[in-house]
């Protein structure tokens, strides 16, 4: 059993039935968010990742076995062994400094701290679902965040607490390394990778199962057909996703250029970049070269000392492949009758380090052909419009009946 | 300690009765199988087993992949039938094994953990 201890517990009656609230620092101004308002008021599905977060405080893990949720005023040191003081992390904002100069540690009602200091008490930093929308584009921008947000830890006095970030990932894929100016030691910083989607999941299938039973269309209900039915399977695979990733470009590109037509009679969802979607080949190429070339120089140049060995690998987790993909475009539109040697030689000459590796050539080839074959990948079989018609909850933009159209899903996950 | 990370994504084929392929970061799928899940990138698409292995690039594993696609689409709709339905009982082990186990207790167990990893931060040389 896990205590886990919050700064207040308030019961609400609510058309007769007992609501239990849980109050834990989050950002300023929390309690005018609507997603906790959501919650508070029983309207239904949060609408914010804090409510999410929040919500499984105060409904699944208060009635779970494995966990108990209590208010820090009612520690108890001889019964509560396991236990953790909870902050929920809404959104990555709440990791960078609040206009009034203050963090989130500061946010930590005064008396919460006593028992925390006194008792040496574990502060679980509660961040367990996924969202990357307040991140900045910039890697650098947000390592320094992160740097910021520990160090903060120990300047608010925690500096012996064990803290354990409880979030899908450890991070560093969207923050990069960050790095600690002090003994990260001392900052007493661990994480554990949350599985609670899958929680997540079963509850959208429940919802589900009740609407299945009044609508025959849905689509869990008729596997059988859809593994013994044929003309069930209109396409190869389902792939990728929305929001650019090294990954997913990568892939995508692979498929895109394959001169087996990949690309083809397959379901591919469109990508979108981090600001807009591609829906205007004209506008987003011109939007493309305002935004992003002269950050892509920049970056190669602050980042022409961090490679250590020439792997690919290595390159990818360092650069921003996306940047350096709509540099080369940008390029290429100022010489339209270029031939795919001098794409590979100018990508290479990004970085001269480059040519030490055949797959790097691999990797700029595939640009290249990329390119010249009719730009960045931005077809799709399904259209936008359809895409956005079937947005459901987990499966953002992600339509179910393409489960039925496909084999297999192939997925692009974290980076 | 970098490189095992899932998202919900991976939730999403399974509770839509398909099997799948992970193309993420290195020992995914390995991290999958630790949750108590079935794997499908031998079956599917014939992927060898170190796929994700260790130090293995990413533009090396998406070779592996492109090659595995490739021979896929190369079976007949019948064959590509027929390879589904042989999977069909690992696909509903997946859906129900999402469906009856408590993550909550899977949480738990990962917390109570005592020999968590530290978040993975640099130390500048110049430290103290």
């Amino acid at each position: 059993m896990i205590t886990l201890l919050v700064d207040q517990i308030k019961f609400i009656t609510e058309h007769d039935l007992t609501k239990t609230c849980v109050f834990t620092p989050v950002h300023e101004n929390y309690d005018k968010d609507d997603g906790y308002n959501n919650i508070v008021k029983g309207t239904g599905w949060p609408s914010s990742w804090r409510g999410s977060n929040l919500r499984y405080l105060r409904e699944e893990f208060n009635k779970s076995d494995f966990f108990n949720v209590k208010s820090i005023e009612n520690f108890n040191l001889a019964t509560d062994q396991n236990s953790f003081y909870v902050i929920s992390i809404g959104s990555l904002d709440d990791l960078k400094m609040y206009s009034d100069g203050s963090t989130i540690w500061d946010k930590i009602p005064k008396k919460s701290k006593q028992y925390i200091k006194k008792y040496n008490i574990p502060i679980l930093l509660f961040f367990p679902f996924e969202t990357t929308s307040q991140l900045s584009s910039s890697k650098s921008d947000n390592q320094e965040r992160l740097v910021k947000f520990f160090e903060s830890k120990r300047k608010a006095g925690f500096k012996k607490n064990k803290t354990v970030l409880f979030s899908l990932s450890n991070f560093d894929d969207q923050f990069g390394n960050p790095v600690i100016k002090s003994n990260p030691m001392d900052l007493n910083v661990h994480y554990a990778v949350s599985c609670l989607f899958f929680n997540e999941m079963k509850r959208k299938i429940e919802r589900d199962r009740v609407r299945q039973h009044k609508n025959e269309t849905s689509w869990f209900c008729d596997k059988e057909k859809v593994l013994t039915n044929p003309t069930a399977k209109k396409y190869g695979f389902l792939c990728l996703n929305h929001r650019t990733r090294i990954n997913r470009t990568l892939l995508c590109q692979a498929l895109y250029v394959d001169s087996e037509g990949l690309w083809d009679n397959n379901i591919i969802s469109a990508l979108e970049t981090h600001e807009f979607k591609f829906q205007n080949t004209a506008s987003i190429e011109t939007e493309i070269k305002k935004r992003k070339c002269y950050e892509l120089i920049d970056r190669l140049k602050q980042e022409a000392g961090l490679i250590k060995n020439n792997t690919v690998h290595e390159f990818l987790r360092e650069t921003d492949f996306n940047k350096l993909f709509t540099q080369v475009l940008h390029d290429v539109s100022q010489r339209p009758t270029i031939q795919v040697n001098d794409l590979v030689d100018m990508i290479l000459d990004y970085k001269q380090k480059f040519k030490d590796s055949d797959i790097l050539l691999f990797v700029a080839e595939y640009l290249a052909n990329t390119i010249l074959k009719g730009g960045y990948p931005q077809t799709i079989l399904t259209s936008e419009k359809h895409i956005e018609n079937h947005s459901v909850g987990l499966n953002e933009r992600w339509d179910i009946n393409w489960y039925r159209e496909t084999y297999f899903s192939l997925i692009t996950d974290t980076v | 300690m970098r490189g095992s990370e899932l998202t919900e994504k991976v939730a999403k084929p399974i509770a839509n009765f398909h099997p799948f392929v992970v193309f993420g970061s290195s020992g995914a799928t390995k991290k999958i199988e630790n949750l108590g899940f079935k794997t499908f990138n031998r079956a599917l698409l014939n992927l060898p087993d170190d796929y994700e292995k260790g130090i293995t690039s990413t533009v090396e594993r998406l070779m592996h992949l492109i090659r595995g696609i490739k021979r896929f689409r190369k079976l007949s709709r019948e064959d590509k039938t027929k390879l589904l339905k042989s999977l069909e009982p690992a696909i509903e082990y997946n859906y129900n094994h999402l469906i009856n186990t408590d993550w909550l207790k899977v949480a738990h167990d990962e917390l109570i953990r005592n020999d968590l990893p530290f978040l993975p931060l640099n130390i500048r040389a110049n430290s103290k």
